[in-house]
């Protein structure tokens, strides 16, 4: 019961996030579950009327008409403000979820699934079921309300025919209710089994030039099939769960019509019981039969919700359901407006803590299984250059992802200019310290675009030289503006490279954190690369690199030789 | 075999199970007829009170309404039983087709569609197509025959009522088919809007540390922030679209049932129906009320069914530019590569090879050289066909790589790319690309030890089972080596190393150098690389610039005539480490 509070918690303080969205929801809709009230009154009265031949009728049934017309317009209105909601309900989480991932302070490292695939899957599907739970409650609302409404004015009709009518709806209530956790069990089991097949759909296709090159397209689709036939059964179990419910409410409506007729038989022959009575108590029960249906939907979604809102918070760095639905502004019907450029001051311009001189790591540690990094210090003053080296697995790019608070570290303290940073994730970040990984990410926007991300764009030809790509910009048809493609595909691994050197430069940091530009660059490239930036900075520049190039270990005024995790050389 | 139009793609898939489909049909024609006889009951009951028939009477048809009506409900349950089985056997056999139909398209075309945006093309659009012909489907057939039940035998009762009825019926019927035209493009759009938020938020979760560390996180925020309020007008204009034809279908039918009643009240008056058959009347026009709502609910279903059909017509309709040959054989043992005249382009006219003319004896060991950009991966990827070219041939153990099939190519030709792609699978399953390379664990075990990863695989807590999740398991120079590994089990007759080294430290490179010879030995090899160094043991030396060949012939020769840009190369690179870099 504590985890269905969780759904209930989470969908109240999102609901909360646009009210006044949500009221006119609700009233839109309120409005349309209680029409057949007023509809179930006229026609007991058509009936009673033309049943006793008294007089005129055809002035209510105009007012029936306009009644039932009245209803489908203001259900087309209802519709369009439930789509800006609905879509409103789905962007507030998201963008909790991703300003904690990309922005807030803290190690993302491990706090996605697996896969990109599997990610898009929990911002996709995760924040469709919450979404859900919002709107069930205003059907709820909606039906509750007219099935009350309904069951008043049965009352006053038939006291006796009205609870008997109301058993079979309170028996389903209950079995719907105690199917619950298996419903619940079979539902996670599905989710669980559509995840693996778009998170193997992600991988693959992220993977497709290796697919390709070992002619696995067999061997995947076979994969592809089996997880698929296993997603089936599990599928299958789930909607068939949750279609049994659904059947047993509609059965509701059908028992209690038949109590019902064999309860006032006896009354309608007397003469106590009307036709027009008759008629509105079949009408009526139709009213009430909705109740378990949308109870039912409301248990299910809420369960659904349950897993859900516990997957989304799972992405958080401490998994507190409610933080995923923090208010926040969406500007859904304005938009957002252009992005403002973030203005990058020149070096030169800047003064006291902005300005780099010298930067300590101190017993920096981080452990896990078969590698890590053990007890490093490290010293960098302004303006020199610091080359970390050592064999593959020995731990150069834990080394730079650790002093840069992009995955967890057991232990060390890192200075700047003598003041412990304490938050390492947000402020060894531009301009203070720009980092450029091994494969950089490109995403698939125009190259200006892919490299700015955001930053004002007066240094952008300057980034561009510093980072020879000058000259490749010049050779595109489109330019700057060449869409770069997914992973920046449309670009050769050199390249790719030196955009996201440009990616760094442009950003104009104090201290530059590079993870072995080799990979992708010849040495001469490399070289190149150096001496522009150099010559961009007028040698102010604070480096420290990751290499194992001679031709860059020479230019080292501070070489750190890696050996498993440890420094074994420390030459200055 | 040209594809199925749009339309007629979903009853392809269905073919195949007309005769449950059949069976389904029959079930659910049972299920749906059955509640027509509920209200006619209640107006039986009515004219019987009314006649003074005793009580007795009374109850038997409440209790014949009874059975009736949950004979109905369960006879209901059975269908969606039935259907949902059906429904998954069918969306997952679309699905596999639109995997395996992507598998088969070329890298270019992958390069334009990331792997978010397939699994919304693969996945999510079959989705709205599985749910469609699971419950949907069967809610507008089923309803459907519930009409045609009502009409019958209002028509029974009075044939200007039943008309009347009908009549009803049709127009919002017409009303709706009117519409929904007007409503899909609208839906189209919003998957359209929707699976570029989800292309896009796939990347940037891809690229997470990207962001944070050049400080693009709010950005990144902007942009979904952006991509949210394009789909905010796009679901309202869909909505106001579909819930419009909803909307009006369902007044019109409103107008029809109350002047149904009307006529029905007119009747009674005139003395020719009983007031049992004005509520019958009534109770149907209730009874058919539902039926249409439901069928226009699931209209928004089928309306987003119809475009994820129609894109997934349009996939399969995207004819792979790259088709297998006749499915000429290469020999075996290493294999001569001819590269006739060849000039490439991609798509948007840059022109990366002119005229390139290159020809190797099998077994022999190519280092090609020439600084980014010149065209050096462009060659590599022609070998394996991941591009066509654009004039001239290239045959591959004499055979033109137009006329084999990709299966055999790639059987017998092997690559190591610039960046290893693992999959989030086991070590096992990265070895054998999901056992697309048939090899046992102990064949597995011994190619790990060859390229120097045995104490790695030692130290793994799970062996060849443990699943490889990123960089946490394995480092980038690890991946390189178990690219390598791939190449030993596969033991094609040419291999491609596209800059294959570069991520290696010398230690680890060294590590590998042995196995390396190993591989080299009894294959023709293409070593596309950026250090000299890595070029000491091949026979021959190409020197490209700009897609064109600058230099070509054996190394010994061409190291020895100090004229040879290559030996002009060896001399400026004299440090540890040399470089091929080409004077401009």
């Amino acid at each position: 019961m504590r985890a269905r509070s969780v759904a209930t918690r989470t969908g109240w303080r999102l609901l909360r996030t646009d009210p006044v969205a949500y009221a006119i929801a609700w009233f839109a809709w309120v409005l349309f579950w209680s029409i057949p009230i007023p509809v179930g009154l006229l026609l007991k009265a058509v009936l009673d009327r033309i049943s006793t031949g008294s007089s005129s009728v055809w002035t209510i049934l105009v007012v029936l008409g306009a009644l039932e017309v009245g209803r489908w317009i203001e259900v087309l209105f209802a519709a369009v403000q439930w789509h800006g909601a609905w879509v409103g309900w789905h962007t507030v989480p998201r963008l909790n979820l991703l300003r904690s991932l990309a922005v807030d302070p803290g190690p993302v490292a491990g706090r996605l699934p697996g896969s990109p695939g599997e990610a898009v899957s929990r911002f996709r599907d995760d924040t469709k079921d919450l979404a859900q739970v919002l709107d069930v409650w205003l059907d709820v609302s909606g039906a509750g309300a007219a099935a009350a409404a309904a069951f008043v004015v049965m009352a006053t009709i038939d006291l006796r025919a009205t609870l008997v009518v109301a058993v079979p709806v309170v028996v389903v209530l209950w079995i719907c209710h105690s199917l619950g956790p298996r419903l619940r069990r079979w539902r996670r089991a599905a989710r669980e089994a559509t995840a693996d097949v778009t998170g193997f759909i992600g991988d693959t296709f992220g993977a497709i030039t290796a697919i390709k090159a070992a002619g696995a397209e067999d061997a995947v689709k076979g994969r592809f099939d089996a997880l698929g036939a296993a997603r089936a059964r599990a599928a299958r179990r789930d909607e068939v769960g949750t279609q049994l419910v659904q059947s047993l409410s509609g059965a509701t409506g059908n028992l209690a019509t038949g109590l019902a007729l064999l309860l006032v038989a006896p009354a309608i022959r007397r003469g106590d019981f009307t036709v027009g009575d008759l008629g509105l108590f079949t009408t009526y029960i139709t009213v009430l039969a909705n109740l378990p249906r949308w109870a039912g939907r409301l248990g299910a979604y809420q369960r659904q919700a349950e897993v859900s809102v516990e997957r989304l918070a799972e992405l958080l760095p401490a998994p507190v359901p409610s933080e995923v639905v923090d208010p926040v502004t969406t500007s859904l019907r304005h938009g957002p407006g252009p992005f403002p450029p973030v203005a990058v001051p020149r070096p030169a311009g800047r003064s006291g803590d902005a300005r780099l001189r010298h930067f300590e790591v101190r017993g920096l540690s981080v452990r896990f299984p078969g590698g890590g990094i053990h007890d490093v210090d490290l010293t960098l003053r302004r303006g020199s250059f610091t080359v970390v080296t050592g064999q593959v697995g020995s731990g150069k790019s834990t080394l730079v992802r650790g002093v840069l608070g992009l995955i967890p570290v057991d232990r060390g303290t890192r200075c700047w200019n003598g003041v412990e940073v304490t938050e390492p994730s947000t402020f060894l970040v531009p301009p203070r310290v720009a980092y450029l990984p091994q494969v950089p990410r490109l995403f698939s926007e125009s190259l200006a675009d892919t490299i700015l991300l955001g930053v004002d764009a007066d240094g952008l030809h300057e980034a561009l030289r510093a980072a020879c790509l000058e000259e490749d910009v010049a050779e595109m048809p489109d330019g700057l503006a060449t869409v770069v493609g997914p992973k920046g595909v449309r670009l050769s691994g050199g390249q790719i490279q030196r955009a996201g050197a440009a990616r760094a430069f442009v950003r104009r940091p104090e201290l530059l954190v590079v993870d072995d530009l080799s990979s992708a660059l010849d040495v001469d490239t490399e070289a190149r690369l150096w001496d522009r930036l150099f010559a961009a900075t007028g040698g102010d520049t604070t480096v420290l690199v990751v290499t194992h190039r001679p031709a860059v270990v020479a230019r080292a005024d501070q070489l750190v030789r890696l050996d498993r995790g440890r420094v074994s050389v420390g030459v200055t | 075999m040209s594809p199925p139009a749009h339309p007629r793609l979903l009853a392809a898939y269905l073919r195949p199970e007309r005769h449950r489909v059949a069976g389904l049909v029959g079930l659910l024609v049972a299920a749906m007829l059955l509640p027509v006889a509920g209200p006619v009951l209640i107006g039986r009951f009515v004219d019987d009170a009314a006649a003074g028939r005793p009580v007795s009477a009374l109850v038997r048809l409440a209790l014949a309404f009874l059975a009736v009506a949950l004979a109905a409900d369960g006879l209901q349950l059975l269908v969606t039983w039935l259907s949902v089985r059906l429904a998954w056997r069918v969306g997952n056999r679309i699905r596999g087709d639109l995997a395996a139909h992507a598998l088969d398209l070329e890298l270019a075309w992958h390069g334009e569609h990331s792997p978010g945006l397939l699994i919304e093309r693969i996945d999510g659009d079959i989705e709205a197509v599985t749910r469609f012909s699971s419950t949907a489907v069967l809610d507008l057939l089923g309803n459907a025959v519930l009409l045609v039940g009502v009409f019958a035998v209002s028509l029974f009762i009075d044939w200007r009522a039943g008309l009347l009825l009908g009549a009803a019926v049709l127009v919002a019927s017409a009303l709706m088919a009117w519409l929904r035209h007007v409503a899909v493009p609208a839906h189209d759009a919003e998957r359209e809007v929707n699976g570029r938020l989800y292309g896009d938020l796939e990347e940037r979760l891809g690229g997470l540390e990207d962001l944070r560390a050049n400080g693009a996180g709010h950005y990144a925020l902007h942009r979904l922030h952006e991509h949210s309020s394009r789909w905010w007008h796009a679901a309202r204009h869909a909505s106001y679209r579909g819930e419009g034809a909803w909307a009006a279908a369902g007044s019109a039918f409103s107008v029809g049932s109350v002047l149904t009643l009307g006529l029905g009240v007119f009747l009674q008056r005139s003395g020719q129906v009983s007031l049992g058959s004005v509520l019958v009347l009534f109770r149907f026009s209730q009874l058919i009320r539902q039926p249409l709502e439901r069928i226009a609910e699931q209209l928004s279903e089928f309306q987003k069914a119809a475009a994820g059909i129609r894109r997934a017509g349009r996939l399969l309709a995207t004819r792979a530019t790259i088709v297998d040959g006749p499915g000429a054989s290469l020999p075996d043992g290493p294999l001569a590569v001819d590269i006739d005249h060849v000039r490439f382009a991609y798509g948007d006219g840059r022109t990366v090879l002119h005229d390139l003319d290159l020809h190797l004896a099998p077994g022999t060991v190519l280092g090609v050289v020439g600084r980014t950009g010149s065209g050096k991966t462009t060659l590599g990827r022609l070998l394996l066909r991941f591009w066509d070219v654009t004039d001239g041939c290239v045959r591959v153990g004499g055979v033109d790589v137009r006329r084999t099939t990709a299966a055999e190519l790639r059987r017998r030709v092997g690559v190591v790319t610039q960046e290893v792609e693992l999959l989030r699978a086991s070590v096992r399953d990265n070895l054998t690309v999901l056992g697309a390379v048939p090899a046992d664990d102990d064949r597995l075990i011994e190619a790990l030890g060859e390229v120097g990863l045995g104490p790695w695989l030692a130290g793994l807590p799970h062996g060849l089972d443990t699943v490889l999740e990123g960089t946490n398991t394995l480092s980038a120079g690890e991946a390189q080596l178990l690219a390598f590994a791939r190449v030993f089990l596969a033991g094609p007759g040419l291999v491609v190393l596209d800059e294959a080294s570069s991520r290696l430290d010398p230690a680890t490179e060294a590590r590998i150098t042995a196995a390396t010879d190993r591989l080299l030995s009894g294959r023709t090899v293409v070593v596309i690389a950026h250090r000299l160094a890595t070029l000491e043991r091949v026979d021959e030396i190409l020197v490209l610039d700009h897609g064109r060949v600058l230099e070509h012939g054996s190394r010994v020769d061409l190291a020895a005539d100090p004229a040879s840009r290559y030996a002009a190369l060896l001399a400026t690179s004299s440090g540890p480490e040399r470089t091929p870099e080409v004077a401009r």
